[in-house]
């Protein structure tokens, strides 16, 4: 994915990737430590506050409750009048500002044999005190709550909360305390004890409660009724419960379910006022089993931390920016001479050394590249020049050896016939030059008007120093003969000479033979030649004979030696150098003297040049389609006799 | 083309193998221009293997044996295959080498002297 | 609100003075309980106009504990009330003089609820333990005592529920539409509770009835039907209109100061319709069958609350029950 992206990039990429990755693990790190201090300190708050309201509520609560109970145990050891009771009861409302209303309600015909129902009851409205008897055929208190369940139950209880119309549609709740008294001899329930309280205050306690801007205080009955919430649609019409299956909410049902049952826990809910998540705080009153919960926003609990967190990321922001720029500027100054390099090589690598190479002056990397690339291109120039130089000094001899070898080949007789006033020999001779210069020679003169001498040899090896040899050897064996030398002379002398003047262990292989031109008459000397062929009229193709030879200038003082022989008329000399029989064709099989002797037997009788022309063509034809790899030099003499 | 080394006694064996030709022959010259300099003088050539020799192998041999002969040994060729003997015969170099059937009497043809 | 609206525009048309329109005749209601969704059609009855369709101008009054609705109806406070088929029979059999003109509930909703703590299983394992019921139904559990043979301490209330909430008592009776619901929103769960139906004890006795006295149907019988025909015609438009009918119910509920939760009275609804028109079993809305009528006889003279079952015909005077 990045692999052919710049630098630039990947630095950028890879370097603010990183210290985005770095910012968000520490500052998630941070939130996340930050976030479980605050809710561990905002539980100890909420347990705290739901704690202080609890004891404040409960300290209401027993306060309320130690009338009732006093009266209980008072009406259960005494005697008393009607009056008393009365007087009783109304002194409990006049003195106990917690109690809004209290009766004693008797179980029916056990105070007075002629009335079902006995219950004297006093009440506070505004800042009196009212009095009434409960019970009647459209009150039959014995079937309420307030006076069933402690019956049953043989234990105060307070009751549900509930509304009371008469006096001004408040809350209320009832303690009720059953008391007993022995009758004959048997524990009989006499009646209730009740103490109407007045939740008003309670509501007020917990609507008051304000945690952060809309946190809230709620409270819950025994049997999960809303006593006090925000939404007042709840209060005292729904139950946690009815609330939880009207919105589908089952972990509201499992929290009422626990807070009914005594439990406490701080929890993270959804609010049914704000419709966000609150964390909420219940514990429950002792007295009553109800129970007091604390809702706290979660985000305005963790508005500083996030606050703190906004602020952070805008930081990190703004570094990661900076990073940016300066990561930029950075890569930038790195691949600013970079790329102006990769520019200029480009140019350098196409040829043009002459580009000024940037940015060498600088003393980084980058520099020490760029002086590098200065150093590669002087290097490379000088190298170039001295290249062109050597390659022009190179060329030069070449081409000058190429032109003396020339010469050399040019001075050999190739004007034919050469001798056309001498009736007596047809004389033809070729030599095709192989691709790299090689070293074969031929050559014919006259030492004086009847001796013809001639010559044919190859240079080892191929190149500049076989055709110096060549030049050399063609040279001395020029020099050497003469009327009187007999051909061993000749080519002992130019042996020696040969000897003398190169080290390179060198050699030339040459025949050289002298013919009278008048008798026919051959004297002919091999140096390690390869030995030519007679064409005779009596004996077909013979070679000359084998003689003790060696090749010219390796060994001096070798005793060469020349044989004699005389040539009958139209007898012909066919000698040839051994790119004639050793031509190879394309599956590596020699010319080879056999096919050589063959093709000389059937054109035995064709002039000079005819003879070489057929000979040279078999060979191409052989030799058709591998390159030449030697000369190939052939000279024919033939000897016409002599006219006289 | 192989060059291996082997001595008998003061006599320097070397065998060689392949094409004697330009190519190769500097090989050849290399190693027995470091041989001979470090006092070798008595050497065999063993041919056996050889199947062609150019005129730069006869110059290699040519070099050998003078340097040889410079300082007062020689190099003798041992096991010439009929072509490459013909090769040497032609140039007339047995005339001046000392040629053998075998290595054998290479070598020893050393002790007769 | 596009139905509101279409009703509204229906009422305004229905309200105008059109001539040729025969007075409405007035007549006036008591339910036998607090408003609640279990009157629902009566409620929609009266705000969709369905009563001044029928000619009728009616006049519901606030029911309630003050309020018993049988004396009320003897006194002549009340034109018609409603009571269970049991009391109006028990009544009849003890010489008042009232008719049944409609049989609104057509099966029991009554039910036995106790905590599956107790270990009751099956009727007979509540033998002996304490079993509350509202004060006036006494003879329902005694008709299921004696069913099932079996010998409870009876506990009569004004209302049961906290006493058993408290576990004042182990088994309560419960109406499936009202006091099964708020104990489940009192935080016990339904698979908390082992909960037996009379309807399937064998006890199925209708409840929900409408009386007047044999008076009024024998002078008016026309305002009767035509209140009864009122009375159906609202309850199907509750049926078919629950949001209608919960916002009838909650308008009266907030009037007359009864705690509201919707959970709850969409409850009441769906399990009023259950009742009154039952998918099961062969019931015609809003009649009488002779032999729930004779089932419900047998009960109370067998309970000892009557010794002698008035005829049906005397008794009822609704629509004829259709067989299927």
């Amino acid at each position: 994915m990045l692999k052919n992206k710049s630098i630039a990039f990947k630095l950028i990429f890879f370097i603010l990737l990183s210290s985005a990755l770095i910012f968000s693990v520490m500052f998630g790190y941070d939130y996340w430590m930050s976030r479980n201090i605050i809710l561990k300190k905002v539980r100890e708050n909420a347990a705290t506050l739901t704690s202080a309201t609890v004891n404040r509520i409960q300290t209401v609560l027993t306060a309320a409750e130690r009338t009732p109970k006093n009266t209980a145990s008072f009406l259960a050891s005494s005697h008393f009048s009607d009056h008393d009771l009365l007087n009783l009861l109304k002194n409990i409302v006049e003195t106990t500002p917690e109690i809004y209303g209290a009766a004693i309600a008797f179980e029916p015909y056990l105070f007075d044999k002629n009335r079902l129902h006995y219950a004297p009851y006093y009440y506070k409205q505004g800042d009196s005190i009212k009095f009434t008897w409960l019970g009647g055929t459209d009150y039959q208190y014995h079937l309420f709550d307030w006076y069933l369940i402690p019956r049953v139950l043989g234990k105060a209880i307070w009751s549900e909360p509930y509304y009371d119309e008469g006096a001004g549609n408040i809350v209320m709740t009832t303690f009720s305390v059953p008391f007993y008294k022995e009758l004959n001899g048997k524990r009989t329930f006499m009646g209730v004890v009740t103490a109407d309280i007045s939740l008003d205050w309670l509501q007020k306690l917990i609507s008051n409660i304000r945690i952060y801007d809309h946190g809230y205080g709620f409270l819950i009955s025994q049997t999960g009724s809303w006593i006090t919430h925000p939404l007042q649609d709840l209060m005292m019409n729904e139950t946690i419960f009815s609330t939880a299956e009207w919105r589908g909410d089952d972990q509201l049902r499992r929290i009422g379910r626990d807070m009914i049952q005594g439990g406490s826990d701080f929890i993270l809910i959804r609010s049914l006022v704000y419709d966000q998540p609150h964390w909420i705080y219940y514990m429950p009153i002792p007295s009553n089993g109800w129970s007091v919960g604390v809702s706290i926003p979660q985000n305005e609990l963790m508005a500083d931390l996030n606050r703190l967190l906004r602020n952070l990321i805008i930081i990190a922001v703004l570094a990661v920016c900076f990073l940016f720029a300066g990561i930029t500027v950075i890569a930038e100054s790195i691949t600013r001479p970079l790329r102006a390099l990769v520019k200029v090589t480009k140019r350098v690598a196409t040829g043009d050394l002459e580009t000024p190479i940037p940015g060498a002056d600088i003393g980084d990397e980058v520099g020490q590249l760029a002086d590098a690339f200065v150093h590669m291109t002087h290097s490379l120039k000088s190298y170039i020049h001295n290249l062109t130089e050597t390659t022009a000094a190179k060329e030069r001899i070449e081409s000058e050896l190429k032109i003396a070898h020339d010469i050399q080949k040019g001075i050999l007789p190739k004007i034919f016939p050469p001798y056309p006033e001498k009736k007596e020999l047809d004389i033809y001779a070729t030599l095709q030059p192989a691709k790299e210069v090689g070293g074969d020679f031929y050559d014919f003169y006259f030492v004086d008007d009847r001796h013809l001498c001639f010559t044919i040899g190859d240079v080892s090896g191929k190149g500049v120093p076989a055709s110096l040899l060549m030049a050399v050897t063609t040279t001395l064996l020029k020099a050497k003969a003469g009327p009187n030398a007999t051909p061993d002379q000749v080519l002992a002398r130019v042996n020696s000479d040969l000897c003398e003047e190169q080290q390179s262990n060198m050699f030339v292989t040459a025949f050289f033979g002298i013919l009278n031109i008048y008798s026919g008459q051959l004297t002919y000397c091999n140096a390690g030649h390869n030995l030519p062929y007679m064409l005779t009229k009596e004996n077909g193709v013979v070679r000359f004979q084998k003689s003790k030879t060696l090749v010219l200038g390796v060994f001096d003082h070798f005793p060469y030696t020349t044989f004699e022989s005389v040539l009958q008329p139209r007898e012909c000399i066919f000698l040839y150098t051994d790119g004639v029989t050793e031509a190879m064709n394309i599956r590596s099989e020699l010319f080879n003297e056999d096919r050589l002797e063959s093709l000389l037997r059937q054109y035995a009788s064709l002039p000079a040049k005819d003879l070489i022309e057929k000979v040279a063509q078999s060979v191409h034809v052989f030799e058709s389609g591998a390159p030449q790899a030697d000369d190939i030099t052939i000279v024919a003499i033939r000897w016409n006799g002599s006219e006289t | 083309m192989h060059i291996k080394e082997n001595k008998v006694g003061t006599v320097h064996v070397i065998s060689l193998s392949g094409r004697l030709d330009a190519q190769n022959a500097p090989l050849l010259d290399n190693r027995t221009s470091t041989t001979i300099s470090e006092g070798t003088t008595h050497i065999v050539l063993d041919m056996e293997k050889v199947d062609y020799i150019s005129s730069s192998g006869l110059r290699a041999i040519v070099s050998i044996v003078k340097s040889c002969r410079e300082k007062k040994g020689d190099c003798r060729i041992a096991n010439l295959q009929p072509a490459v003997y013909n090769i040497l015969e032609l140039g007339g170099f047995e005339n001046i080498i000392q040629i053998f059937e075998s290595t054998e009497t290479a070598v020893s043809s050393f002790r007769d002297r | 609100m596009k139905p509101l609206l279409k009703w509204i525009v229906i009422a305004l048309f229905l309200t105008a003075p059109v001539t040729g329109q025969p007075p409405l005749k007035k007549i006036s209601f008591l339910p036998h309980w607090l408003p609640q969704a279990q009157f629902a059609g009566i409620y929609m009855a009266e705000d969709l106009n369905i009563f001044r369709q029928h000619g009728l101008e009616v006049t519901i009054q606030r029911g309630g504990p003050n309020e018993p609705p049988l004396p009320a109806l003897m006194k002549g406070k009340v034109d018609l009330t409603s009571v269970f088929l049991f009391q109006g029979l028990e009544a009849a059999g003890r010489g008042k003089p009232l008719v049944n003109i409609a049989q609104i509930g057509q099966r029991a909703a009554l039910m036995l609820v106790a905590k599956k703590t107790t270990g009751i299983e099956e009727p007979r394992d509540m033998a002996g333990m304490y079993l509350g019921v509202w004060q006036g139904f006494e003879l329902l559990p005694l008709a299921f005592f004696k069913k099932y043979t079996i010998r409870m301490h009876l506990i009569s209330a004004a209302s049961p529920i906290n006493l058993f909430l408290r576990e004042g008592i182990a088994v309560t009776t419960a109406m499936r539409y009202n006091e099964y619901h708020t104990i489940l929103a009192s935080g016990l769960n339904a698979d908390e509770l082992v909960t037996f139906n009379f309807s399937d004890l064998g006890l199925d006795f209708p409840e929900d009835g409408l009386y007047c006295l044999a008076d009024t149907y024998e002078s008016r019988p026309d305002v009767c039907e035509a209140f009864t025909a009122a009375v159906l015609q609202g309850w199907r438009a509750a049926f078919a209109q629950p949001d209608r009918a919960i916002e009838s119910v909650r308008r009266r509920m907030l009037a007359a100061h009864v705690p509201y939760s919707p959970a709850h009275q969409y409850w009441m609804l769906k399990r009023m319709q259950d009742i009154i028109l039952p998918q099961e079993g062969n019931h015609t809305m809003g009649a009488l069958k002779e032999s729930d009528f004779l089932s419900v006889g047998n009960m109370l003279i067998e309970t000892g609350a009557i010794t002698t079952v008035p005829p049906f015909s005397a008794f009822y005077k609704g629509k004829k029950h259709a067989e299927k």
